[in-house]
Protein backbone atom coordinates (compact mmCIF):
# COMPACT_ATOMS: atom_id res chain seq x y z
CA UNK A 1 0.00 0.00 0.00
CA UNK A 2 1.27 3.63 -1.02
CA UNK A 3 2.33 5.81 1.61
CA UNK A 4 -0.49 8.13 1.29
CA UNK A 5 -3.26 5.07 0.78
CA UNK A 6 -1.98 4.22 4.35
CA UNK A 7 -2.17 7.79 5.73
CA UNK A 8 -5.79 7.43 4.39
CA UNK A 9 -6.50 3.95 5.29
CA UNK A 10 -5.84 4.18 9.45
CA UNK A 11 -8.07 7.65 9.08
CA UNK A 12 -11.26 5.94 7.19
CA UNK A 13 -13.29 5.63 10.22
CA UNK A 14 -13.23 8.95 11.67
CA UNK A 15 -13.41 10.42 8.16
CA UNK A 16 -16.96 8.27 7.76
CA UNK A 17 -17.83 9.88 10.67
CA UNK A 18 -17.26 13.26 10.55
CA UNK A 19 -14.62 13.61 13.40
CA UNK A 20 -11.75 14.84 11.57
CA UNK A 21 -10.65 18.27 11.79
CA UNK A 22 -11.27 20.02 8.39
CA UNK A 23 -7.89 20.07 7.15
CA UNK A 24 -7.20 16.35 7.46
CA UNK A 25 -10.47 15.81 6.06
CA UNK A 26 -9.84 17.94 3.26
CA UNK A 27 -6.72 15.79 2.65
CA UNK A 28 -8.45 12.64 2.89
CA UNK A 29 -10.47 14.50 0.30
CA UNK A 30 -8.27 15.26 -2.21
CA UNK A 31 -6.85 11.77 -1.97
CA UNK A 32 -10.15 10.01 -2.39
CA UNK A 33 -10.42 11.92 -5.62
CA UNK A 34 -7.37 10.64 -7.17
CA UNK A 35 -7.38 7.36 -5.61
CA UNK A 36 -10.27 4.98 -7.74
CA UNK A 37 -8.82 1.89 -5.36
CA UNK A 38 -9.18 3.87 -1.87
CA UNK A 39 -12.49 5.33 -3.00
CA UNK A 40 -13.28 1.88 -3.81
CA UNK A 41 -11.99 0.78 -0.25
CA UNK A 42 -14.29 3.80 1.50
CA UNK A 43 -17.63 2.54 -0.25
CA UNK A 44 -17.23 -0.73 0.76
CA UNK A 45 -16.22 -0.18 4.49
CA UNK A 46 -19.62 2.29 4.24
CA UNK A 47 -21.69 -0.49 3.24
CA UNK A 48 -20.15 -2.37 6.23
CA UNK A 49 -21.19 -0.51 8.04
CA UNK A 50 -24.84 0.38 6.81
CA UNK A 51 -25.16 -3.43 6.27
CA UNK A 52 -24.41 -4.29 9.94
CA UNK A 53 -26.28 -1.67 11.40
CA UNK A 54 -29.16 -2.24 8.49
CA UNK A 55 -29.23 -6.19 10.28
CA UNK A 56 -27.91 -5.64 13.64
CA UNK A 57 -31.83 -5.13 15.75
CA UNK A 58 -33.15 -8.52 17.57
CA UNK A 59 -36.59 -8.49 18.64
CA UNK A 60 -36.76 -9.93 21.84
CA UNK A 61 -38.41 -13.78 22.37
CA UNK A 62 -42.22 -13.37 23.67
CA UNK A 63 -41.02 -16.40 25.92
CA UNK A 64 -38.11 -14.59 27.40
CA UNK A 65 -39.81 -10.87 27.93
CA UNK A 66 -42.30 -12.94 30.23
CA UNK A 67 -39.39 -14.43 32.14
CA UNK A 68 -37.66 -11.11 32.30
CA UNK A 69 -41.05 -9.49 33.84
CA UNK A 70 -42.02 -12.54 35.91
CA UNK A 71 -38.31 -12.49 37.21
CA UNK A 72 -38.14 -8.34 38.03
CA UNK A 73 -41.50 -8.57 39.77
CA UNK A 74 -40.51 -11.94 42.14
CA UNK A 75 -37.35 -10.42 43.30
CA UNK A 76 -38.48 -6.83 43.92
CA UNK A 77 -41.59 -9.01 45.16
CA UNK A 78 -44.44 -6.65 43.96
CA UNK B 1 -28.62 15.25 23.48
CA UNK B 2 -25.77 16.67 26.05
CA UNK B 3 -24.93 13.83 28.11
CA UNK B 4 -26.04 15.82 31.22
CA UNK B 5 -29.55 16.18 30.28
CA UNK B 6 -31.75 14.05 30.88
CA UNK B 7 -34.22 12.03 28.81
CA UNK B 8 -36.98 14.18 30.09
CA UNK B 9 -39.40 10.77 29.45
CA UNK B 10 -36.60 8.87 31.57
CA UNK B 11 -36.08 11.48 34.23
CA UNK B 12 -40.02 11.12 35.55
CA UNK B 13 -40.16 7.23 35.23
CA UNK B 14 -37.23 7.10 37.31
CA UNK B 15 -38.79 9.74 39.86
CA UNK B 16 -42.09 7.73 39.62
CA UNK B 17 -40.34 4.72 40.81
CA UNK B 18 -38.65 6.83 43.70
CA UNK B 19 -42.16 7.84 44.27
CA UNK B 20 -42.87 4.11 44.91
CA UNK B 21 -45.12 3.59 41.63
CA UNK B 22 -44.38 0.30 40.42
CA UNK B 23 -45.71 1.06 37.10
CA UNK B 24 -42.79 2.76 36.25
CA UNK B 25 -40.38 -0.38 36.35
CA UNK B 26 -42.69 -2.22 33.60
CA UNK B 27 -41.63 1.03 31.54
CA UNK B 28 -38.54 1.14 32.39
CA UNK B 29 -38.16 -2.42 31.66
CA UNK B 30 -40.43 -1.76 27.90
CA UNK B 31 -38.19 0.69 26.70
CA UNK B 32 -34.97 -1.06 26.94
CA UNK B 33 -35.61 -4.36 27.28
CA UNK B 34 -35.22 -4.63 23.62
CA UNK B 35 -31.79 -2.76 23.09
CA UNK B 36 -30.08 -4.79 26.13
CA UNK B 37 -31.23 -8.23 24.12
CA UNK B 38 -29.97 -7.19 21.39
CA UNK B 39 -26.16 -6.09 22.74
CA UNK B 40 -26.56 -9.28 25.13
CA UNK B 41 -26.93 -11.12 21.93
CA UNK B 42 -24.46 -9.18 19.71
CA UNK B 43 -22.05 -9.78 22.79
CA UNK B 44 -22.56 -13.38 23.93
CA UNK B 45 -24.01 -15.03 20.62
CA UNK B 46 -26.50 -16.81 22.80
CA UNK B 47 -30.03 -16.74 23.64
CA UNK B 48 -29.71 -17.71 27.53
CA UNK B 49 -26.61 -15.46 27.89
CA UNK B 50 -28.69 -12.54 26.26
CA UNK B 51 -31.77 -13.30 28.22
CA UNK B 52 -29.32 -13.41 31.71
CA UNK B 53 -27.53 -9.86 30.78
CA UNK B 54 -31.00 -8.17 30.52
CA UNK B 55 -32.55 -10.13 33.71
CA UNK B 56 -29.10 -9.10 35.58
CA UNK B 57 -29.35 -5.48 34.19
CA UNK B 58 -32.72 -4.54 35.32
CA UNK B 59 -32.56 -6.24 38.67
CA UNK B 60 -29.39 -4.75 39.06
CA UNK B 61 -30.98 -0.99 37.81
CA UNK B 62 -33.62 -1.29 40.21
CA UNK B 63 -31.68 -2.40 42.84
CA UNK B 64 -29.70 0.96 43.04
CA UNK B 65 -32.28 3.21 40.92
CA UNK B 66 -33.18 5.17 44.38
CA UNK B 67 -29.82 6.11 45.01
CA UNK B 68 -29.28 7.19 40.86
CA UNK B 69 -28.39 11.19 40.66
CA UNK B 70 -28.80 11.16 37.03
CA UNK B 71 -25.29 12.48 36.89
CA UNK B 72 -25.59 10.11 33.01
CA UNK B 73 -28.69 9.43 31.13
CA UNK B 74 -30.45 6.05 32.65
CA UNK B 75 -29.44 4.72 28.79
CA UNK B 76 -25.91 4.85 29.35
CA UNK B 77 -26.32 3.35 33.31
CA UNK B 78 -27.79 0.36 31.92
CA UNK B 79 -26.25 -0.35 29.29
CA UNK B 80 -22.89 0.21 31.54
CA UNK B 81 -24.36 -2.23 33.34
CA UNK B 82 -25.26 -4.74 30.94
CA UNK B 83 -20.95 -4.41 29.90
CA UNK B 84 -20.24 -5.10 33.23
CA UNK B 85 -22.73 -8.24 33.32
CA UNK B 86 -21.56 -9.56 29.80
CA UNK B 87 -17.75 -9.31 30.64
CA UNK B 88 -18.48 -11.58 34.25
CA UNK B 89 -20.35 -13.90 31.61
CA UNK B 90 -17.44 -14.16 29.64
CA UNK B 91 -14.68 -14.32 33.09
CA UNK B 92 -17.39 -17.33 34.32
CA UNK B 93 -16.69 -19.32 30.89
CA UNK B 94 -12.99 -18.93 31.56
CA UNK B 95 -12.73 -17.89 27.89
CA UNK B 96 -9.34 -17.50 25.50
CA UNK B 97 -7.07 -14.80 26.28
CA UNK B 98 -8.22 -11.30 24.14
CA UNK B 99 -6.24 -11.64 20.83
CA UNK B 100 -4.91 -7.76 19.21
CA UNK B 101 -6.48 -7.14 15.68
CA UNK B 102 -3.36 -4.90 14.11
CA UNK B 103 -3.81 -2.74 11.32
CA UNK B 104 -1.50 -4.44 9.29
CA UNK B 105 -2.88 -7.61 9.29
CA UNK B 106 -5.36 -6.06 8.01
CA UNK B 107 -3.86 -4.08 5.20
CA UNK B 108 -4.19 -6.10 1.76
CA UNK B 109 -5.75 -9.55 2.85
CA UNK B 110 -7.86 -9.71 0.47
CA UNK B 111 -5.99 -9.27 -2.82
CA UNK B 112 -5.14 -5.80 -4.45
CA UNK B 113 -6.65 -2.34 -3.15
CA UNK B 114 -9.58 -3.05 -6.24
CA UNK B 115 -12.35 -5.65 -6.56
CA UNK B 116 -13.86 -4.59 -3.32
CA UNK B 117 -17.29 -4.15 -4.42
CA UNK B 118 -20.10 -5.62 -1.73
CA UNK B 119 -22.97 -5.63 -3.34
CA UNK B 120 -25.98 -3.25 -1.62
CA UNK B 121 -28.35 -5.63 -0.25
CA UNK B 122 -29.53 -3.27 2.14
CA UNK B 123 -31.54 -1.87 -0.53
CA UNK B 124 -33.18 -4.46 -1.14
CA UNK B 125 -35.92 -5.40 2.30
CA UNK B 126 -38.07 -7.82 -0.17
CA UNK B 127 -35.61 -10.85 0.05
CA UNK B 128 -36.43 -12.23 2.97
CA UNK B 129 -34.22 -15.08 2.10
CA UNK B 130 -31.05 -13.58 1.48
CA UNK B 131 -31.42 -10.35 4.13
CA UNK B 132 -31.38 -13.84 6.99
CA UNK B 133 -28.44 -14.98 5.18
CA UNK B 134 -26.81 -11.95 5.62
CA UNK B 135 -27.80 -11.51 8.87
CA UNK B 136 -25.91 -14.76 9.64
CA UNK B 137 -22.66 -13.80 7.93
CA UNK B 138 -22.96 -10.58 9.91
CA UNK B 139 -24.15 -12.02 13.26
CA UNK B 140 -21.00 -14.32 12.95
CA UNK B 141 -18.74 -12.04 11.83
CA UNK B 142 -19.50 -9.86 14.46
CA UNK B 143 -18.99 -12.77 17.50
CA UNK B 144 -15.31 -13.36 15.97
CA UNK B 145 -14.36 -10.16 16.93
CA UNK B 146 -12.76 -10.31 20.23
CA UNK B 147 -14.14 -8.81 22.93
CA UNK B 148 -13.10 -5.27 23.61
CA UNK B 149 -13.80 -4.37 19.56
CA UNK B 150 -16.98 -5.89 19.70
CA UNK B 151 -17.49 -4.13 22.73
CA UNK B 152 -16.65 -0.79 21.25
CA UNK B 153 -18.13 -1.63 17.75
CA UNK B 154 -21.71 -2.91 19.41
CA UNK B 155 -21.69 0.65 21.50
CA UNK B 156 -20.92 2.95 18.59
CA UNK B 157 -22.54 1.19 15.04
CA UNK B 158 -25.32 -1.10 16.84
CA UNK B 159 -26.56 0.73 20.18
CA UNK B 160 -25.73 4.09 18.70
CA UNK B 161 -22.91 5.41 20.94
CA UNK B 162 -21.14 8.25 19.79
CA UNK B 163 -17.41 8.36 20.98
CA UNK B 164 -17.51 10.00 23.97
CA UNK B 165 -20.08 7.97 25.23
CA UNK B 166 -18.88 4.93 24.50
CA UNK B 167 -15.16 6.23 26.31
CA UNK B 168 -16.89 6.25 29.12
CA UNK B 169 -19.10 3.08 29.25
CA UNK B 170 -15.93 1.31 28.54
CA UNK B 171 -13.66 3.69 30.67
CA UNK B 172 -11.30 3.88 28.03
CA UNK B 173 -9.84 7.17 26.13
CA UNK B 174 -11.67 8.43 23.14
CA UNK B 175 -8.78 7.79 20.83
CA UNK B 176 -8.81 3.91 22.13
CA UNK B 177 -12.45 4.21 21.21
CA UNK B 178 -11.77 5.00 17.86
CA UNK B 179 -9.05 2.56 17.22
CA UNK B 180 -10.81 -0.41 18.13
CA UNK B 181 -13.64 0.99 16.18
CA UNK B 182 -11.75 1.19 12.84
CA UNK B 183 -10.40 -2.12 13.85
CA UNK B 184 -13.38 -3.44 14.55
CA UNK B 185 -15.18 -2.43 11.19
CA UNK B 186 -12.31 -3.22 9.10
CA UNK B 187 -12.31 -6.61 10.36
CA UNK B 188 -16.08 -6.97 9.59
CA UNK B 189 -15.32 -5.54 6.13
CA UNK B 190 -12.91 -8.09 5.33
CA UNK B 191 -14.74 -11.35 6.39
CA UNK B 192 -18.32 -9.79 4.63
CA UNK B 193 -15.93 -9.45 1.25
CA UNK B 194 -14.28 -12.91 1.83
CA UNK B 195 -17.59 -14.40 2.39
CA UNK B 196 -19.31 -12.47 -0.91
CA UNK B 197 -16.00 -13.51 -2.62
CA UNK B 198 -16.13 -16.90 -1.45
CA UNK B 199 -19.32 -17.33 -3.28
CA UNK B 200 -20.92 -17.91 0.37
CA UNK B 201 -23.79 -15.25 -0.26
CA UNK B 202 -24.97 -15.28 -4.30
Amino acid sequence: MRRDCLKCFKKLSEYLDGELDDKICHGIDAHLRKCPECREYVDSLRKTIQLCKGTAIEEMPADIHDRVRSKIRELLRM
Amino acid sequence: MDKMSPDVTDHSLIAAFKAGDTEAIDKIVERYENPIFTFGLKMCGHLQDAEDIVQETFLSAFKYLDSFREETKLRNWLFKIAARACMRKRRKKKCEPERKISLESLIHKDGSNGNYEIPDWSDDPSDAFLRAELKEVIDTAILSLPTKYRLAFTFRDIEGFNTEETAELLEISKQSVKTRLHRARLFLREKIVNHYWEGEIQ
